[in-house]
């Protein structure tokens, strides 16, 4: 061991228990935080132990909607991609490439796995019942309206109605949701708007 | 410390390069290609995901092959020229330190003139360096995601690009805008010593370089080098801290070829070129007869 000095093991030794002790604390942070992910993710867990943060998805997405993730929302996450419906929706390239997402086509690790057709969902929309104006008045039916599944019903008293079965979490309907500009509430998006996408795990949980 | 000099041209053409490759990397991501940013092409990065998911992931091939036939080619060339993090770096920052604490922590002091004869001025042991790649990938083996990610200052400059980026276009600044400078700070200005101790891709690329038979490397004119009568202007422009011997032969794998030695050069004695080893051999015999 003559060439490893004192110093240098230390360095390593150091290198080592930083990143582990570190990746611990990130990975307790995270524990029950399910992100929104591109189509094709795999469970969180798996997710973060591919994605490099390449930003291959980012980059590719011709609808702008992927965006890397704050490293205020999620230490582990910081710089994986996630979904922003606030400026358009995700239609799964189906104009640019058939129905097969790209991002999921260019990611190297297999973080995103390429499917197509009724395999791929993003998520799951929820409806935020103190934001929802048809929750409130009645009578509005845009995200309805919109939806590109028919995922959304109503019920008796004209409140939309999430069928999971239908719904690929596209993000039309938090898109279009009217909420905001109907309240004048300055709250973060998830509280302005009438429906969000979330990730399948958090729904079940 | 002394003064910064008036110019240093070298210096801006090397800054030049790292913005040309930023906004390369802008413009692919702007116009919506498949590239990436530079982490798409990290070895280290598909390492450590391939050990946290237990999984291999044939993609590394293409930037494998092309990251070992650069560093076999150039050593680590790219710390000087391409990394992003060099734009943060405040200049000479591990030239702080006192040379006799560079990886490996051989006491290089006094180097060929002191020992006389056997001018072997290869400085750093290898052990160093692969015991620091080990303990990255051991690390994110343990914890299950790629972890020096979260650290590594080439990810930093991109992810604040991208959240300058956010900030203008959709108007969505984030805590990134503040967080990801202040790491960038806190590792390559206060914790100086990051590129030559820490980085671990640094570490892999002088490894590969220590190997290579064909790598381009120092090479001063004997005729005019001016190292006998103890000229050392080389050594003391050398942010690596490199010792004349090793510069005037060019042995030490740890040179990035930033060039500020041959800019620093009072006889405009140093050139770059690729020397196969025999022939560096042969040099230092020749050097050390003289």
């Amino acid at each position: 061991m003559a060439g490893l000095s004192r110093r240098g093991f230390l360095v390593s030794a150091g290198v080592l228990a930083g990143l582990v002790a570190s990746g611990g604390v990130a990975n307790a942070l995270a524990e029950d935080k399910a992100v929104l992910r591109p189509p094709g993710a795999q469970s969180e867990r798996g997710f973060l132990a591919r994605c490099m943060r390449c930003q291959k998805c980012v980059s590719v997405c011709h609808a702008r909607v992927i965006q890397p993730l704050s490293i205020a929302e999620s230490i582990k996450g910081a710089s994986t991609p996630t979904l922003d419906f606030s400026r358009n929706y995700c239609d799964f390239c189906a104009e640019e490439n058939g129905g097969r997402p790209r991002c999921s086509e260019v990611c190297p690790t297999k973080a995103l796995l390429p499917q197509s057709g009724k395999a791929t969902v993003n998520g799951i929309a929820v409806v935020n019942e103190r934001s929802c104006i048809a929750w409130d008045w009645k009578g509005c039916t845009a995200c309805v309206d919109k939806c590109p599944q028919d995922a959304i019903a109503l019920d008796e008293q004209g409140r939309p109605l999430v069928d999971d079965a239908l719904c690929d979490g596209c993000g039309l309907c938090e898109l279009i949701c009217p909420s905001s500009s109907l309240r004048s509430y300055g709250g973060g998006r998830s509280e302005a708007k009438g429906i969000v996408v979330v990730a399948k795990e958090r729904e079940r949980a | 410390m002394k003064p910064p000099k008036p110019s240093h041209p070298i210096r801006l053409v090397r800054t030049g390069v790292a913005v040309a490759v930023l906004a390369a990397i802008g413009a692919g991501v702007a116009f919506g290609t498949d590239a990436g940013t530079l982490c798409a092409w990290c070895p280290l990065g598909f390492a450590q995901t391939s050990l946290a998911s237990r999984e291999f992931h044939a993609a590394v091939l293409a930037p494998l092959v092309a990251v070992i036939a650069a560093a076999a080619l150039l050593g680590r060339a790219f710390c000087s020229w391409g990394c992003p993090s060099g734009l943060v770096k405040k200049r000479g920052a591990s030239r702080a330190r006192s040379s006799a604490t560079k990886r490996g922590g051989q006491d290089s002091k006094g180097g060929c003139a002191s020992q006389g004869k056997s001018c072997s001025a290869s400085a750093a042991h290898p052990l160093p360096s692969i015991a620091l790649i080990a303990a990255v990938l051991l690390a994110s083996l343990i914890v299950g995601f790629p972890v020096f990610c979260l650290f590594c200052p080439i990810g930093l400059v991109f992810g604040l690009m991208f959240a300058i980026f956010r900030s203008l276009t959709v108007y969505q600044p984030s805590w990134d805008l503040v967080i990801f400078p202040l790491m960038l700070i806190i590792e390559l200005r206060l914790f100086g010593s990051w590129c030559s101790r820490i980085c671990p891709l640094g570490a892999a690329a002088s490894l590969i370089a220590r190997i290579s038979p064909f790598k381009l490397k120092t090479k001063a004119n004997l005729g005019t080098c001016r190292i006998d009568s103890s000229c050392h202007a080389c050594s003391e422009a050398c942010p690596e801290s490199l010792e004349p011997p090793s510069i005037v032969v060019g042995s030490d794998e740890t040179c990035t070829l930033c060039l500020e030695c041959a800019q620093a050069c009072p006889h405009r004695s140093l050139a770059v070129g690729i020397s196969p080893r025999r022939a560096e051999k042969e040099e230092r015999m020749t050097e050390s007869t003289e």
